[in-house]
């Protein structure tokens, strides 16, 4: 099992990729899993729509992209208060041996970096972990 | 031709030049002063390279040599290098090369990652203590070093000596 967060940013075609490679060495199946964060202020689970409209739509993309590699997935939609903390939680939870985390776009300043979903991760995940960035920086979601 | 001061005629043929082989020391970003950074870091500045050597902890420094960093041929920067703005600090957008050799290879992928997309540092080496995931960071476009498949390529030369 691996699990490759999507995050609707340019390096999500390449942690895509790097999944599907990966799945097809070890024979793993993946899950594509995008987590909407929600503010305090409000219950986790609260409805949004909007929110849950683009994130589908993100996995379709993703799942259409995976198809093509012809590898074993599922995609996972999740609320949650922060995204880090939701991936090695669910990475535990489904004894994954990866998890796959991109680079984060800022898109005020249009510059990829990995925040502190990544450092997050790679402090608490109980498997490898693999970051990416896109190689190509013109690729902008 | 006669010259102008002496009177006396030149030879018209050009100047024979003489050809030295043109060295320009590199400029180098060692990221993580461990046994592996530090011994690597005097060793090229002893060839004559201009070190600079980023860590989050101060006293991993103290295994440099007092006289280099005296003679600022090998300078610590304190920082963390999974940061681009503590990369840049230590003058990484002005490198030749960018060496990630920290313990931990997932520190490594991510620091030479923002060397290399980000900064745009000519030529990107990680250090990768995990042999099965050299492939995927290979193929991420990362020069990796895997010390065990360096062990074994140095076993093999010396059993075939």
């Amino acid at each position: 099992m691996l699990i490759a967060l999507i995050q609707g940013f340019p390096s999500d075609i390449t942690v895509v990729k790097t999944a599907c490679n990966i799945s097809r060495q070890e024979k793993e199946k993946i899950t594509l899993l995008y987590v909407i964060e929600i503010d305090r202020n409000y219950p986790v689970d609260q409805d949004v729509g909007i929110e849950t409209d683009r994130a589908e739509e993100v996995l379709r993309d993703m799942e259409h992209l995976c198809k093509e590699q012809k590898v074993r997935l599922s995609g996972q939609i999740l609320q949650a208060r922060f995204k880090g903390a939701a991936v090695v939680s669910l990475a535990d939870e489904q004894k994954a041996h990866y998890i796959i985390v991109g680079a984060e776009y800022d898109l005020r300043t249009e510059v990829a970096n990995f925040g502190k979903t990544a450092r997050y991760i790679m402090n608490h995940a109980n498997c490898d972990f693999i970051v990416c960035q896109s190689s190509n920086l013109d690729e902008k979601g | 031709m006669t010259n102008a001061e002496t009177g006396k005629e030149t030879d018209n043929k050009p100047m024979a030049r003489v050809k030295t082989p043109i060295y320009r020391s590199k400029r180098m970003v060692i990221f993580g002063c461990g046994i592996v950074g530090a011994r690597l870091a005097v060793k090229l500045s002893e060839a004559g390279n201009l070190i600079k050597i980023i860590d989050d902890n101060s006293e991993a420094f103290k295994k440099l040599p007092v006289k280099r960093v005296e003679a600022t041929s090998i300078v610590p920067i304190l920082g963390d290098g999974t940061k681009e703005n503590d990369l840049r600090k230590a003058s990484a957008h002005e490198c030749d090369v960018f060496l990630a050799l920290t313990e931990n290879t997932t520190v490594n992928l991510i620091s030479a990652q923002i060397a290399m997309y980000n900064i745009r540092v000519p030529r990107v080496l990680c250090l990768v203590a995990d042999e099965k995931l050299c492939d995927i960071y290979n193929e991420l476009g990362l020069e990796v070093i895997s010390p065990d498949s360096l062990m074994v390529g140095n076993l093999y030369d010396r059993v075939n000596e």
